[in-house]
């Protein structure tokens, strides 16, 4: 004889009762609790008016777009996209930040946000670009090393093989950055501004941010 | 035009990435058309924004085919997309909370005081619940009610214990709930 659920074991079993794919016996166990208990199916109230409002949402059509163009013949600009990057170079600049404590950060004033002139001269921002680039690229290195030599879990296995087939990758991301920039000198406007600005914010977020995300990552990774 | 991939019934993800990473232009496309519709209404609901969810859609698919060789054929090809596409609308999430510095209550007001009947039905209305949500309780409620995954699944997804899903989904129903309280309140007031 089982005895009466409480409002944890109730809660764990709600959708399931909502969508009747319990077990007899669960279900009438779910059922009982609900006869006593407000809160619970105040609950199941709320389960069923979201469910009900989510078989009605009709799926939107997806705007236009070329395909094609956009994963086979990518245009110099915009270079958001391509500097959107991959899901693992993400991670793995992350961590690379991570472990090099961002030490740039402060020293490294590519604010754009901030400043009030709309309009930074090219050489300044040529340079600032190139000073990026070669502190990732050393950090990479230093980060992808220093793993190395760590004793490694079988979660930093995963992580490692991660790091190293992308390594080479955000490298490359980091010379396209300069190379499209030069490419595009001539189309300069507000929108090319627009965009390294967002380039050099996803490349130096500040250190809350990525420590939120790193504390997510850790999660995951030790969810592998 | 995919006639030959089809002709034995719906082809499986796994043999349209492996044509794809084989080279196969058409094999990516169809895999592209197979999810683009479902990633572009998971980022329409999580951003409200029609423009923002192309955005994300466009960013997670070539995240996803510049990444096709690390993936690792275990059968969950839509699991790891959606993993994908939840980081990605993390990271847009927050980056677009700190331009806009606004409080949930500001929104809650500006968003509850003109509201019709009419208005809080359909996919706006549902957006405009969701809007007001914090984005860890919006990602459970997408992924739950949505996208029909089970707990222990959101769990793998989030990178956090089935237990923290529970609790994030019921703390973002209450939420809901109090919200469309004050909705009515609001209503029968006027
Ligand atoms: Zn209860």
């Amino acid at each position: 004889m089982k005895t009466e659920y409480s409002c944890e074991q109730c809660k764990e079993q709600l959708f399931d009762f909502v969508n009747s794919v319990l077990p007899p016996l669960e279900q009438q166990l779910v059922d009982q609790h609900l006869q006593h208990c407000d809160e619970c199916n105040a609950d199941l109230t709320d389960i069923w008016n979201l469910q009900s409002k989510a078989t009605s949402w009709r799926d939107e059509r997806v705007p236009r777009w070329n395909r094609r163009q956009f994963f086979f013949e990518p245009s110099p600009w915009p270079m958001r996209m391509q500097w959107a990057a991959s899901f693992a170079s993400v991670l793995v600049l992350i961590l690379v930040l991570m472990e090099a404590r961002i030490s740039t950060v402060g020293g490294l004033t590519v604010d754009f946000a901030a400043s009030d002139s709309r309009y930074v001269s090219q050489p300044e921002l040529m340079q600032q670009l190139a000073s990026v680039q070669n502190l990732q690229r050393s950090e990479l290195d230093s980060s992808v090393q220093k793993l190395t030599s760590q004793q490694i879990t079988t979660n930093q296995l995963l992580l490692r093989t991660l790091l190293d087939a992308s390594r080479q990758e955000r490298r490359k991301d980091l010379g396209n950055m300069l190379v499209l920039w030069e490419q595009a000198q001539d189309q300069r406007s507000v929108s090319t501004e627009e965009s390294l600005r967002y380039l050099i914010a996803s490349q130096i977020q500040d250190r809350r941010e990525i420590e939120d995300l790193n504390d997510a990552l850790l999660q995951v990774s030790n969810n592998f | 035009m995919y006639r030959e991939l089809t002709m034995f019934g719906k082809t499986t993800d796994e043999l349209l990435i492996q044509k794809a990473l084989a080279g196969s232009e058409r094999a990516w496309f169809g895999l592209v058309r197979r999810y683009e519709k479902r990633l572009y209404n998971y980022s329409l609901r999580m951003t409200g924004s029609p423009d923002d969810a192309m955005d994300i859609l466009q960013d997670v698919l070539m995240s996803v085919y510049r990444n096709l060789s690390t993936y690792r054929g275990d059968g969950v090809f839509a699991a790891w997309l959606f993993r994908i596409a939840s980081f990605r609308c993390t990271d847009f999430l927050r980056r677009r909370g700190r331009q806009f510095a606004s409080t949930d209550e500001v929104d809650v007001i500006d968003e509850s005081g003109p509201v019709t009947g009419n208005d809080m039905d359909g996919n706006k209305g549902l957006m405009a619940m969701m809007s007001r949500l914090p984005t860890e309780q919006k990602h459970v409620i997408e992924l739950k009610f949505f996208q029909h995954f089970t707990f222990d699944e959101i769990a793998g997804q989030l990178g956090i214990s089935s237990n923290t899903a529970k609790s994030r989904l019921y703390a973002a129903l209450k939420k809901m709930r109090e919200q469309n309280e004050n909705v009515m309140m609001v209503k029968e007031g006027a």
